[in-house]
């Protein structure tokens, strides 16, 4: 053995142990210190709701990360709807099933084939294949593997392997438990959440591949559904004819069809069948297989942001700050309609200090920030506190004016100013507030 | 990454976060603390201050290597610190030899095995720099390019440090196989 070897077996050999004085002294100390020097306003509540974000024609790696944050808007889309107690059932019923898979195809900007695998313990994979646009027409049927998604519960993370470029990403959420494996864009309970908030009937039964079926349908507009939340990205919507069959006796979902129409244009037409329920996942299957030719795009520590009024000015401060004038509108499609977020992110000359992950990084952030007063907004909607955001005719000069207000009470309104500042006033004083000024 | 994450979460006044990094680089940190000065309180008292330095900036704080790098490249300032210390409290001027400090600690300190004091003991007698260039080099797994930068001399001071410091703890720790 050489000296080196020699040295460095007797290091590793090395070993001490801390004995709880020194650990209290050591550990204590430092957290005593870290909790006095810390104020409170950094630990991040997780969202009430996570729905808007999707609805913002983002950058796509942005959509990609944001997407994560959608994911639980199943549960503020819950209203009861009377006569959903057979698709309250199937949900019941899928929340028993431990794995399971299915594929879906999709016909929006090209035509798309996923297969998805979903284990309540484990993740969800995503394989999304595209139709190779020289072939598909020669050679019909043939497929590139475009991407892959796991969404990872126990590391709080999503990777992206992108196989035509052959690089990958890692995105890691902190300060937000999520609960995507619950809460899944197309992912069958997710629609029927959707399905339920919306006016709905039943098709009878049918029979699908030799089984009985019962039939739901919803042409609601407000429908928010799609792969990715695809649906609720587009904008308004002119036509949704949305029909999940469901078997009789096992009350699982046998088959999806969504045809949604966007008032902009294209069609989102998805088909999802081929479930297996209750297959035996195996747990190295969500485990990311990352060849080795393949190169990181990074690895992105995400915030994403409570919705609450602080946040939702923060965001509005940054948004002035970045554009010098607050988003236009907070509805749906109008968000980033000229596209100055886009932009924003792709420029790379700001943050020049910085490094390619550390600015992108730094960016998503930013965007998630952005994004928080229209997740603030929607939360009022959804909580009926009548909220108005006068963002097209407001900017960060109008003082006095109001910019968002929304209910507190029977008597009171909230209200966020063009400054930025905020106050409380009674019904009264909003409606001199509003008046028009004479012109 | 989780030390990425572990740092965000300590600048957000987490402590738990804090005391994961606690538990997963403190066996590394007390070796090498061991290592250099060969005293369990004064390798305590190092890392002790490496830790509450290290929450004093964690708001400036930003994570550009590895965590474990940046704790041990502390403690290897805080150790040289305390060596120099040393030097000018004793007018003998040779660093103090195997200071067996054990018999005084409260009960529950740090507790070395049996590699670990003979690691400490034979380091001892090198002379501090070369102790400190063999220690980042294998227990950091630092280059001698980081090593240099880190203690502000030449590549090659380092590399020589390096050689002298591994031949002599090679005679060391023969003679003590032959005792």
């Amino acid at each position: 053995m050489n000296p080196e070897e020699k040295i460095r077996e007797l290091i590793s050999k090395s070993d001490a142990t801390t004995g709880l004085h020194a650990d209290k002294r050591i550990l204590g100390d430092a957290s005593e210190l870290l909790k006095r020097s810390r104020h409170k306003d950094s630990a991040v509540t997780p969202p009430n709701t996570w729905r808007i974000i999707m609805k913002s024609p983002l950058t796509k790696l942005a959509a990609t990360v944001l997407f994560i944050i959608t994911c639980s808007t199943g549960l503020i889309l819950w209203k009861s709807t009377g006569s959903g107690v057979a698709l309250a059932e199937v949900l019941t019923r899928i929340e028993q099933v431990t794995g399971y898979t299915y594929q879906v195809n999709s016909i929006a900007t090209g035509i798309r084939t996923s297969t998805v695998l979903v284990s309540k313990q484990d993740g969800i994979k995503m394989t999304i294949t595209k139709a190779d646009p020289n072939s598909v027409q020669s050679q019909p049927g043939r497929y590139m593997v475009g991407t892959e998604w796991y969404l990872l519960p126990r590391a709080n993370s999503l990777v992206v392997l992108n196989h035509k470029e052959k690089t990958y990403s890692r995105f890691i959420y902190d300060g937000v438990k999520l609960d995507f494996y619950k809460e899944q864009y197309n992912e069958p309970r997710t629609i029927i959440k959707q399905i339920l908030s919306c006016e709905h009937k039943s098709l009878g039964q049918s029979v699908i591949d030799g089984i009985t079926v019962e039939g739901f349908q919803t042409t609601d507009l407000t429908y928010g559904g799609g792969f990715f939340g695809e649906a609720d990205r587009k904008g308004e919507l002119k036509k949704v004819d949305v029909k999940l069959w469901v078997d009789v006796n096992t009350f699982l979902p046998v088959r999806l069809e969504e045809d949604i129409v966007p008032k902009k244009g294209g069609r989102i037409y998805e088909v999802s069948y081929d479930f297996r329920w209750n297959v035996i996942v195996n747990p190295d299957d969500f485990e990311p297989n990352i060849p080795e030719d393949y190169s990181s795009k990074g690895d992105f520590v995400l915030s994403p942001f409570s919705f609450n009024e602080e946040n939702a000015v923060k965001g509005l401060r940054l948004f002035a700050g970045l554009f010098g004038d607050y988003p236009v509108s907070f509805e749906k499609g109008v968000f980033d309609v000229d596209g100055k977020i886009k932009r924003y992110f792709s420029d790379t000359r700001s943050f020049e200090e910085l490094s390619d992950e550390e600015r992108k990084t730094r960016k998503l952030n930013e965007v998630l920030l952005l994004s928080a007063p229209i997740d603030f907004y929607e939360t009022l909607v959804q909580e009926n506190k009548d909220p108005v955001y006068y963002g097209e005719t407001v900017g960060p000069d109008d003082v006095d004016k109001v910019l968002l207000r929304w209910k507190k009470d029977d008597s009171q309104y909230r209200v966020i100013f063009g400054d930025l500042n905020t106050k409380t006033i009674t019904a009264e004083e909003l409606a001199q507030l509003e008046k028009p000024s004479p012109q | 990454m989780e030390d990425r994450l572990l740092v965000l979460r300590c600048k957000r006044g987490s402590t738990e976060a804090l005391a994961r990094v606690y538990e997963k680089y403190k066996r590394d940190l007390i070796v090498l603390a061991m290592a250099l000065l060969n005293d369990t309180s004064a390798a305590e008292d190092v890392v002790h201050d490496v830790f509450v330095s290290f929450v004093k900036s964690i708001e400036t704080f930003r994570l550009t290597g590895s965590l474990k790098g940046f704790l041990l490249t502390c403690v290897a300032n805080g150790a040289r610190n305390t060596n120099k210390a040393r030097y000018q409290q004793d007018t003998n001027s040779d660093p103090p030899a195997a200071t067996d400090s054990d018999t005084d600690d409260p009960p529950y300190s740090i507790i070395c095995n049996e590699q670990l004091g003979q690691l400490g003991h034979a380091m001892a007698q090198l002379p501090y720099e070369q102790r400190e260039v063999i220690m980042l080099r294998f227990q950091a797994g630092m280059t001698f390019k980081t090593i240099a930068r880190s203690l502000d001399i030449s590549i090659n001071t380092a590399k020589s440090r390096y050689r002298y410091g591994l031949d002599k703890l090679q005679l060391l720790l023969d003679d003590e196989v032959e005792r």
